[in-house]
Formats: C-alpha cells, structure tokens, sequence
C-alpha cells in the first residue's frame, strides 16, 4: 500500500483539502471520473434525462400531436385510482412476473448446473436453449397460437392421451396466465443459462476437486460451493429477470391482440397501459404517471431483492 | 463440476427436454417458411410442409431489398456490440472496484432507469435526436444502444469475484489504473464479457420501435422494420415473414457461437492463479 | 431491386397512362426536386402510388418518391411524433379516426380549390364521407376509399341447412346461426353457426354496434350539437330497451342450449376461411383473404341483417398533405393523379377497399368478382354512417367494448334482464368517462 496514514491535524482548510485529496487519490477518483464520466453521460443523455422529461409531463394533460398541454398537477395520478383497466393489469403483470420469474430461474439454473457435468455438450444445448432468444415475436406468435389452439392445438392434443377435456388456454382468463408464462420461459430461459453458465464457469475447479477428496455429495457440493460462490449472478438474474418480466408486453401482444383465430381473452399488462395511452389513446401524460408507478413498484422490489441477498460480514 | 454418474443422466435427460421445448417451435417456424399462405392458415395446422415452395424467400428476397437491410442490421448491432462490450465492462469495473461519493445511489439510478421501457421515454429522445440533425441516420439508430444497464450491472457482478489483491499486485508493480483495466479486468472478466456482447447484438438486432421512429427512407431499413410490412391492417403474412426470420436468426447464431467460442471453463481461475 | 421492379413495371405502365394524359393535370415538367414521401398504414394500397409514379415522374422528373408502408398501429404511432416535429411524410393517409388529432393539431395543408370542388361535390363524394374530413363546411383532405362491413356466408353450409339466401333480418339470423351450428354428440360445438366477435374491446364494440344500429337506428356512440363533440346513446329510452334485447340474446347463443358459437373456436375471417363457421361480419379485405386462404370455400356477400333500422357503418381513408411539406404542390399533383380511374382500379384491385369517387365506373371490376357485391352495388334504403369524428374514438370504444365483451362472458345474464342492463349502463359510464376526460361529451 503506497497511501500514508495521516497523524491527527488541526481542520484548518488547506489541511482538509490536504487530506481529502489523499483520499482521492487512493481511491483512483481521477480514473473513476475519467472512465465513468462518459459512461454516465450517455445514461444521462440517452436515459435518465428522457425519463425524468417524461415524468415532468406526467404532470400535463400532454400529447405530442396537440396544440395546448395544459399543466394538471396531480390530476394523472388521481385518476391512477379509478381506471379499472390499470388496476387490472398491475395485478396480472404482478402475478405474472412472479411466476415468470421463478420459473425461467429455477430451470435455467438448474440446467446451467446440470450441464457443467457434461461439459462437452454444453455448447451445443446453449446454443439449442438460447435460439427463441433470437427469434422474433410475430413468426413465433403463429406457432405458439397452433400450439394453444384449443380444437387441435397441439398442447390439448398431448392432454387428451391423459383424458383431460378440451381446455381454451387463451381464451380462458386464468389459463391465459400460464400460457403466456410458458411462453415467456421459452423466450428467456436460453439468456439466464447462459448468464449462470459464466457464473458456474469462473467457479474454481480446485474447490470442487477438494471436496470430492472429502467424499462430499453432489448436494452438498452443490449447496455449500456452487450456490454461495454463484450468489453476485444470482442476484443479477434475480433482478434483471423481475425487470424484464414487469416490462412484459411483446408475448401478450402477439398471442391476444390479433384480429384473427382464436379469439384471447384481452390480458391486460402494465407496459401495454402505458403504450396505448401514450400511443393509442394520445394521453402521454397519463402514461408518464403509469411509468412512474412502475419505476416505483420495480425499484422498491429490486431494493428487497438488494438487501435479500447481501452479504452478512 | 459434478462428475455423479446420476447427476450426468439427470443432465441428459432433462436438458434434451429443455432443448426440444425451445427448438420445436422454431423448427415449425422454419417449417412454415416453406409453406404458402393457404397451407399456413389451413386447419389443423400441418408441422410439415406439403408442397415444400421457395416462394415466401422470393417474395422477401427479390421484392424488398431484404440484403440492403440485413447488411444495415449487421452494422447498426456491430457498432452497438462493440459500445456496449465497451461501456459496460469499464462501468462495471469502476462500480465493482473502486470506492466513490454516491457510488451506491448512482447504480441505483442506472437500475431504476432500466425499469422503464424506452417506448415509454421515447419522445423525449426522438425530439433530442431530431435537434442534433440526427434523425434517419445509422448515429441515431446505434445512439440509445451504445449502453446497456443489465451489461454495467453483470460486468460489476463478475467483476466483483476477482480478487482485489490481483489489481493490488498489480499497482505495486506501477501499473496504471487502465493498464489494470486492459490487461487484468478484461482478459479476467473475458466470459462474461462475451455473453453481454450476445446480448448486445441480440438486442441490438430484435430492437423494432426505435427504428420506427427514427428511419424514415427505405435505404436506412433494418430486418424487422423489412419485415413489418408483411403485416397489414387486419392481417398478417406469415408466409414472408417465417422466411425473413429463419434468414434473420441465422447471423445471431453465428454471433453466438463466434463469441461463445472464446468462453471456455476455467478461464478465471487459471488467470487467478496467475 | 424493389426500385428496379417498380421501374419495368412503371414503364409498361407509362407506355398505357399516356392515353390518358389528357385527363391527368396537364402541366409541363417541373424542376422541382427533393424527395417526396408518403406513408401507409394501409400496406395493400401501396400497388396504386408505385402504378402513379411513372406519371407522376412524367410532371416532377426530378422529384423522388419514397413511399414506405407499416402495419396500422406502428404506422400511427410513428405519425404522432414525427408530424407535430415537423418531420412528417409530405401525404398523409389519415383514417377518419385519427384525422381529428392532426385537424386539431394545426398539421395540415389547404386543399387545393379544384380538389376542395370535389369533394364538395355530393354527385362526386357522398356528403357522408366529405363530412367527415372537414371543419366548418372546409374540407382539409380528399376522402380516398372507404370500407365498408358486409355480411358473408357459406354457401355450401347454408344450402346444406337448406336455406336459401342470406337473412333479412336479425331475428332471422339468430334463428339461421341455431340451425347452421354443428355441435358434436357430447355437445361441444365442432362449427358456430355465426362466429360472433368476442374480442379485443374496440373490434367487439363496433361489431356489436352493427346490430345496435339496426336494432335502434342508432350508434352507439353519436355526433354531439357542437363539432367534435359526442354523446352516448345508450341510455335512451328506446334505445336502452332494444339494447337490452340484442345484449339477451348474444347471451342467449353464447351459452346454454341455443349457442351457436364458443370462445374456443377458431374465429373471424380466418375460422370463416377454414369453414369453421357459415356466417361472419367483415370489411372487404376479407373477401381476399379468404379466397386465398380458403380456396374450398365457397361464400357470398350480402347486406348487413335489419331490423329497426338499415345500415352499414364505414371507415375512411383521406389523402391530406402536411403542412410543413416543402413538396406541397408535387403532393396535391400525386393525389390528384390518384383520383384517376386506373389507379382507383388499382386500390379496389389490390386491396379490395372502395374507392369513393361515384364519377368513376367499377362495373367491370364487379361482373368479375361477384363477391364484392355488397361492398360495390347501392342498395336504396341502406344507410352508410360513420365514426362521429373525434379525439377520443379509440380509447372510447376500446373501453366500452371491454365492458361489452366481458358481458357476453356473463352466463349469469342468461334470461336476466335487469343483468343485462346494468352491463349498459357501465358500459354508458365507461363511454361517459372517457369523453368528459377528453373535454368532448355532450349529454
């Protein structure tokens, strides 16, 4: 360590400043600035600013496309309270990213972990797992409407063998849940694999190895090594999961908004609010409310998640 | 990791089920491709086609300029690969390794601004876009991925797991804060680095209403705005559009498995031991 | 290679415009250059611009034409931010719907004087459909096509029922869906009768306006005293009663022993094209889509079904120019082009929307695909009526067609009247709402 321990002084300001700058140097706060200034910047400039414009008009009976914006206070967020459709789908998208979130994880954790054991394969399944990833939503939409076809879907059509009755799974507002669940792993579960394989990846062999010698089972190998040392990816999953699961919207649209087919019931998710009212319904203001809700609810959840899974020094 | 005879079967059986709930499904979208437009919308649906026709890759190869697009895409996600690879692994370094005023508020903030969705935000932007003379421009289109938050916060977290003392060592040494960046952080955080830089061009090249806004001549078109135009008011042709996908998927395939390639177990733990 | 298709085919189609020219605006070549630009949210009308280019190229030989085509809602969205920055296309095509956010919005261009004598012509345009683009008597766009809801029906299934022609009336199409539906032994509906729309809130609503609007003579939503304002119909007296009726007997062959349709069937056009269902209520775009994606099928089109009242709601597509255009005079010539027959046989060829000049013959066009005939042959007595113009259309009838749907899901209004009319009154307050909130309800 090259940093001196300054003895106690008198705060006169040159020696504040005197110490503060130590500070600042042992810590590297020109390289922070230098290397995270223009990173910030652009987040600035190309995020937080937009967003915060955005939330400024959320106070604004505003529309792009009109002449008067009058200024209406609160007024948004009064009527966050009686628009029913809103409520509806703060409740789907809660229930949905619940469920979405636990089991896109819990199946790409587990597969991320099974296929450290056969290695040689491993490439190849991720590459398998990780094609929906890539694929577009309108082509995979059909594909996913035959599959949930109630008359001669092929899911209805696997049921059947086990006598289960024709079952309308978009069409029926509860299943409606599920199938836009299963789809949403389908979608997701090749990104989280990859994520928990560079985790389980930058564990050390050598761990593993010694508690082999110590003729340790795979459960217990998998539950005082692997899971502890995966905890900083695991948290990242957790997070960034839950935020790509509130901001669902794409599954929804492609499998219910359709003219065509099978009718869906209408499942109505936050994201999809906030677009019609921005886009469809021109009230940008009021969707810069419902944004603001849900950077709320998100954040709060996140910071749960933050304080779950620190680490007890 | 786990050298179990039982833990490897389990891992056989249950990842070839895993893979044929995520293949299946394309495999019918390349499938329908091949079919025309009566046999796509015949019922029951048919997995195979019956009358297998190039026509759908006619339709989106010889009457859009589908080739000018896909070459747009691929430097449009290139650039932005290469920028997020590039914010992200720097940013996440200095959240991960350095301490400074405000360092927890400040992550939070990116975090909080990766929870709303840039349709939501996006006017702001466009109108920012539209001041600087940017609009219809590949600087337009590559601005808002040039930063990823997810990449900032995982690069942080792998980079989290590198042992302070290695960067210690390497200060002693009279190493510069950048050097230790270049030659340690990166080539340390190198698998990590790799799967972001998936994301980023996955990302990158599935990204639709943006493009929408910003484009507004032919020429500038990416892959999925060529493909929307097989999408009319009250119905959609699957038929080009199956097509324009099995084309579009092929390149971030290729991305995966290039960048994938260089993602090999034991990467960190080698270079910690060095 | 798109530009070089479009340039072999313009030249074949040069070669045969210029028998024409002298309808055309007949005006030297120009030496205006730059690009013009023109968006579609209406894909399939794209034929008709690329076959008027190389007449228009004959006029502006230095102007190029980028004509770019999205799906609908995109297409809107992309609009509304681009138009009020000033980087709109130089055309527009407006939707009756969204044309009053771009009136209101101060975005468009006079019409120039001989297009505003067309439109103001009524032997020319229906006055329904001038109306609807225009403020104060001042028309700010040129009604280009319309589309219009017709009836369909499987011939096949109804010569099979034994029926010998479309119904005449509501009554007669409850009872026509009952003896049309099949249901298999376990009596699970194997092909409705009628394929009812029962989703998507704004789809739903206007389908169940149609019988509304036979039922009562009304629309559900109405044109207010003052311009740009609506009021809801649904609680008159009159109106409350046959509302009640139509909303009982959606019910009633929904669910319990007189359905003849189910949410898990396949439905609309496409379950009408599989021969899934023998009766469905669509625009003219279907007639296509189900000649091509079901070719067995045979169907016919008829008038909507009447009862009280006779007509058929219509939505309308309007060529205006944006006022912040530097091509305003290079766009006005394109539309006028575009009014000439060729080019309006393009539309009804393509697309199958109709255009609106009644100056201009489609006989030729009808004697060949019979099937439009309830799009194209004037019906006396059939009343064509329209979205009352206003800002908040969409989310209007989204809303209260949410509220709709949701009671054709209610078994419980089975036989239940009072159920029943309580699902119109939210649907009244639902309605309500969303207009005062706009500034635009009259009561």
């Amino acid at each position: 360590m090259s940093d001196v321990i300054l003895p106690p002084q008198p705060s006169s300001l040159p020696a504040r400043l005197a110490r503060g700058w130590a500070r600042m140097k042992r810590n590297h706060i020109g390289f922070v600035i230098c290397a995270l200034g223009p990173v910030l910047a652009l987040f600035v400039v190309i995020r937080i600013y937009p967003i915060a414009e955005t939330i400024r008009l959320s106070f604004y009976d505003y529309h792009i496309t009109r002449r008067s914006n009058p200024f209406v206070g609160l007024g948004n967020y009064a009527y966050l309270f009686e628009d029913g459709p809103f409520h509806e789908a703060l409740v789907n998208t809660i229930l949905f990213s619940m469920l979405a979130v636990v089991a896109t994880l819990l199946l790409a954790l587990a597969c991320a972990i099974l296929l450290r054991s056969i290695e040689k394969a491993a490439p190849i399944y991720e590459l398998l797992f990780y094609i929906p990833v890539v694929t577009p939503w309108v082509p995979a939409s059909v594909i996913w409407k035959w599959i949930f076809d109630p008359t001669f879907g092929a899911l209805n059509y696997a049921l059947s063998f086990f006598g289960v009755a024709r079952l309308g799974w978009l069409q029926d507002p509860t299943l409606i849940l599920f199938a836009l669940v299963a789809v949403s792993v389908w979608k997701m579960v090749g990104y989280f694999v990859v994520i928990f394989g560079v985790g389980l990846r930058a564990i050390p062999e050598e761990l593993l190895e010694a508690a082999d010698l110590d003729g340790a089972t795979a459960w217990r190998k998998l539950t005082r090594i692997v899971l502890p040392l995966m905890r900083p990816i695991i948290l990242f999953s957790v997070v960034t999961c839950t935020i790509i699961n509130f901001n669902v919207f794409a599954p929804v649209y492609v499998l219910t908004a359709s003219s065509q087919g099978a009718p869906a019931y209408d499942f109505k998710v936050l994201v999809g609010e906030i677009y019609s009212n921005g886009f469809v319904y021109y009230h940008m203001g009021y969707a810069g409310a419902q944004c603001v809700v849900l950077l709320l609810f998100v954040m709060s959840l996140l910071i749960v998640q933050f304080l779950a899974f620190r680490e007890k020094k | 990791m786990f050298r179990e005879r039982s833990v490897r079967i389990a891992a056989w059986i249950s990842c070839s089920f895993l893979a044929l709930f995520t293949v299946v499904p394309v495999l019918w979208i390349v499938a329908t491709a091949f079919k025309t437009a009566a046999e796509i919308n015949a019922w029951p649906p048919t997995f195979l086609p019956s009358a297998p026709t190039w026509a759908n890759f006619d339709e989106i190869i010889y009457h859009t300029e589908f080739p000018r697009y896909i070459l747009n895409t691929i430097l449009v996600s290139t650039v932005s690969t290469v920028c997020i690879m590039i914010t992200s692994s720097i940013a996440g370094f200095v959240f991960a390794k350095y301490k400074f005023p405000f360092r927890g508020l400040i992550f939070m903030v990116l975090l909080a601004s990766a929870t709303i969705p840039l349709e939501a935000y996006m006017i702001p932007v466009y109108i920012m876009v539209f001041k600087l003379k940017m609009l219809n421009t590949f600087a337009a289109l590559i601005l808002p991925l040039t930063i990823m938050t997810f990449g900032v916060f995982f690069m942080r977290q792998v980079i989290m797991g590198i042992p302070d003392e290695l960067l210690e060592a390497a200060r002693i040494d009279g190493a510069s804060e950048f050097w230790i960046y270049l030659r340690i952080i990166l080539n340390l955080s190198k698998n990590g680095l790799m799967a972001i830089g998936v994301f980023a061009f996955t990302q990158a090249w599935a990204n639709f209403m943006w493009p929408l806004v910003v484009v507004s001549t032919g020429d500038m078109y990416t892959t999925e705005l060529g493909l929307a135009v097989y999408q009319r008011a009250f119905y959609t042709e699957y038929g080009p559009i199956a097509a324009g996908a099995v084309i579009s998927i092929v390149p971030m395939l290729i991305v995966f498995v290039a960048l994938r390639r260089h993602i090999m177990a034991g990467i960190a733990t080698s270079g910690m031991k060095g | 290679m798109k530009r070089r298709s479009v340039l072999l085919g313009g030249a074949a189609l040069a070669l045969t415009g210029l028998t024409s020219v002298g309808r055309g605006p007949a005006q030297a070549a120009d030496t205006t250059a730059g690009r013009l630009s023109i968006w579609l949210g209406y894909g399939e009308t794209a034929p008709a611009f690329k076959a008027a280019l190389p007449a228009f190229k004959a006029l502006y030989p230095n102007v190029e034409v980028e004509l770019l085509s999205f799906d609908l809602h995109e297409y809107e969205a992309k609009l509304s931010v681009a138009v009020p920055t000033g980087n709109g296309p130089d055309i527009l095509t407006l939707h009756d719907y969204i044309f009053p956010h771009y009136y209101d919005g101060d975005a468009l261009d006079d019409v120039p004087a001989d297009l505003a004598k067309v439109v103001d012509d009524p032997k020319i345009i229906d006055p329904v459909f001038k109306d609807v683009c225009s403020r104060d008597g001042k028309p700010w766009g040129v009604p280009w096509w319309k589309g219009s809801r017709a009836f369909f029906y499987n011939v096949d299934h109804f010569k099979e029922a034994g029926l010998d022609g479309p119904p005449k009336t509501l009554k007669e199409m409850w009872d026509y869906s009952e003896k049309l539906t099949k249901k298999a032994p376990d009596g699970t509906i194997t092909r409705a009768g009628i394929t009812l729309r029962l989703t998507e809130g704004s789809g739903g609503l206007q389908k169940f306006s149609d019988h509304y609007y036979a039922s009562t003579g009304h629309q559900i939503l109405e044109a207010g005293p003052k311009p740009g304002t609506v009021r809801v119909t649904l609680k008159d007296k009159d109106n409350l009663e046959a509302g009640t009726k139509l909303l009982l007997d959606y019910v009633a062959h929904l669910h319990g022993p007189k359905k003849v349709d189910d949410w898990a069937l396949k439905h609309d056009t496409q379950g009408f094209a599989n021969g899934l269902a023998s009766m469905l209520f669509r625009e003219d775009w279907a007639v296509a889509f189900i000649r091509k994606n079901g070719p067995d099928v045979k169907f016919a089109t008829a008038p909507l079904p009447r009862d009280k009242a006779w007509g058929n709601f219509h939505l309308v597509e309007i060529l205006s120019v944006n006022k912040t255009s530097k091509m305003k005079k290079p766009a006005w010539d394109l539309i006028r082009l575009l009014q000439e027959q060729q080019y309006l046989d393009i539309v009804l060829q393509q697309s199958g929307w109709v255009p609106l000049r009644m100056d201009r013959d489609f006989s030729a066009f009808l004697s060949k695909n019979p099937e439009y005939k309830a799009f194209l042959e004037p019906t006396p007595g059939y009343q064509a009526y329209l979205e009352p113009p206003n800002v908040a259309y969409v989310e209007a009838t989204a809303r209260t067609g949410d509220v709709i749907l949701a009671g054709f899901r209610d078994a419980s209004l089975l036989d239940n009247p009072e159920g029943a009319k309580a699902v119109l009154f939210k649907a009244y307050d639902t309605a309500a709402n969303i207009l005062k909130r706009s500034g635009i309800f009259a009561p």
